[in-house]
């Protein structure tokens, strides 16, 4: 028998999801934004805390600094008794490898039932106000890019995916209205999303103007720094019939990762070979194709490191994924529908919460629970996750 | 590197990345080789990924090619209109470092040479210009 992570492993199924919304939330802190989308998770359900028996956390933030032992605290605001309780840092990809963990621990037995929350709210942290502490965080920022890179100032990501832009425009000859026609796109599908925190239209002109955060990448191609968590509640099969509740099943798990920190020197900048390793990974497990998919929801901090994504997962041929998305191809109602909840561009992009609310989106489609940007009879969905400037990518396959 | 920012930055380096800077201080631009895989990587590692075996160091021309180039609005410790860019070696390892010359003229696939730049906490650091470019004065 086929299972999500190999031969013989039981598929853990998804039963709840929540969110708050995404946007600027200054007067919010991580834990009250977490603890929201925990509750909104479980009256979606009709489930009670006390029903839960672990909680897979994540950092709140990337530029808070954190005392150690965050997930008691959690636990202790929660006032609920657990089984397993634990914290996962892997940057952007924390709170997807966060699912993994509850997932394995529900495919293992070892719990039924699993709240997944991530939640990130930032103070600013180039602002004017800087303190003491804030130069901490600034100095932590700095140290995540390593010896190799944070010594000439890079304390980003945006630098690092620039120059995968450049050179991603310059192999395949793009012009920049080509690739600014993603956030063009995006913008589409989140207009049709409540939970959205960016949905007046936008036009190619619009991205282009636009100022240059780092050439050739455009405010517009960038993601907001978002404020904003979600939930996800996992379970086994087997409780999820007890009660009686309709689930989205977890049927592939992928993951790879480059030997590397933010630049890929060795894979160069524009391949990403491990977004296809992961992906070809689930979809084994899962004993599904890429034509198989119904809708997908990517990662794609940016805009061209989207266009890459969906040509490293194996969608399109390397190159073509602009020409692609100007035909409509991944855009409602074309052929695979990616990012119908406006993506990081427009959705919002809170990272530690981030796989979440893509896992979020890809239920509701699955669920058929999407309203207006509802993908008709999607049964089948990807959900794609990365760390670092894409140097490690994992992928879900979930389906009803 | 004693009381700067760098220390934050550098304070969990391994020891492939000290030497690194050590070498660099003395003007060596060097990464590790493996002698049985034969293969030269960047960055530095003192043990071969691939089959475990102690690396040597090997010494690199400093010359190359432009991969990719861009700028930032800002950092602790970078300047606009500083260029920052991944340069491919002659001996075909890429590394990150600055480029010494405004943005609009540069292109990729444009010949560079390093020239090691002393940061103002006293790391030493890569930067390339193109190749043949007079000196400028700093």
């Amino acid at each position: 028998m086929s299972g999500p992570f190999g031969s013989g492993t039981a598929r853990p199924a998804i039963v709840s999801w929540g969110s708050t919304s995404i946007g600027k939330h200054p007067a919010r802190t991580p834990s009250d934004l977490g603890l929201e989308a925990l509750d909104r998770a479980l009256a979606r359900a009709g489930l009670v805390a006390r029903e839960l028996e672990a909680l897979f956390l994540v950092p709140h933030g990337y530029a808070r600094a954190q005392a150690p032992i965050r997930p008691q605290r959690v636990a202790e605001e929660l006032g609920v008794p657990l089984r397993a309780l634990v914290e996962i840092e892997c940057g952007g990809a924390s709170a997807m490898l966060a699912f993994k963990a509850a997932c394995q621990e529900v495919a293992t037995g070892h719990v039924e039932v699993a709240a997944v929350v991530g939640a990130q709210s930032e103070r600013q942290l180039f602002g004017v106000d800087v303190d003491e502490g804030d130069l901490d965080r600034a100095r932590l920022m700095a140290e995540m890019f390593g010896p190799y890179i944070a010594p000439y100032g890079v304390m980003t990501a945006v630098p690092c995916y620039a120059l995968s832009a450049q050179r991603y425009m310059h192999d395949h000859d793009l012009a920049p209205e080509q690739v600014a026609e993603l956030s063009v796109r995006l913008r589409r599908h989140a207009a049709l999303n409540p939970r959205a925190e960016l949905r007046e239209p936008l036009t190619i002109e619009d991205v282009l103007s636009s100022r240059v955060v780092s050439p050739p990448i455009h405010k517009l191609e960038a993601p907001p720094w978002s404020d904003g968590a979600a939930c996800v509640v996992v379970c086994s099969e087997e409780w999820a019939r007890r009660r009686k509740l309709a689930t989205v099943s977890l049927t592939g798990w992928g993951e790879a990762h480059d030997s590397s920190n933010f630049v890929t020197f060795e894979a160069g900048l524009v391949s990403f070979p491990w977004v296809r390793e992961s992906t070809e990974r689930a979809l084994a497990h899962a004993r599904r194709a890429l034509d198989d998919l119904d809708v997908a929801e990517v990662y794609g901090a940016f805009a061209p490191a989207e266009l890459i994504t969906y040509e490293a997962i194996g969608l399109f041929g390397p190159g073509e994924a602009p020409a692609a998305v100007a035909a409509g191809e991944t855009a409602l109602g074309g052929r695979i529908p990616i990012n119908t909840s406006g993506g990081r561009l427009s959705l919002g992009h809170p990272p530690q919460a981030t796989p979440l609310l893509e896992l979020q989106e890809v239920c509701e489609q699955l669920a058929g629970e999407a309203g207006e940007r509802q993908v008709a009879g999607a049964a089948v969905g990807l959900v794609q996750a990365e760390h670092g400037a894409m140097n490690g990518s994992a992928v879900a396959i979930l389906e009803v | 590197m004693s009381d700067s920012s760098l220390k934050y930055v550098l304070r969990d380096m391994g020891s492939a990345a000290r030497e690194f800077y050590r070498r660099l201080e003395e003007g060596r631009l060097a990464t590790t080789h493996c002698a049985s895989c034969d293969e030269l990587r960047f960055p530095p590692r003192e043990r071969c990924g691939a089959c475990g075996g102690a690396t040597v160091w090997r010494e690199l021309s400093g010359r190359g090619v432009v991969y990719a180039f861009t700028q930032q609005e800002r950092g602790l410790r970078f300047t606009a209109p500083d260029v920052l860019g991944v340069i491919e070696l002659e001996e075909g390892v890429r590394v990150f470092g600055l480029l010494e010359a405004p943005f609009e003229s540069l292109a990729i696939g444009q010949p560079v040479e390093l020239r090691l730049r002393g940061d103002l906490d006293g790391v030493t650091l890569l930067a390339f210009r193109p190749r043949g470019a007079p000196n400028r004065p700093r």
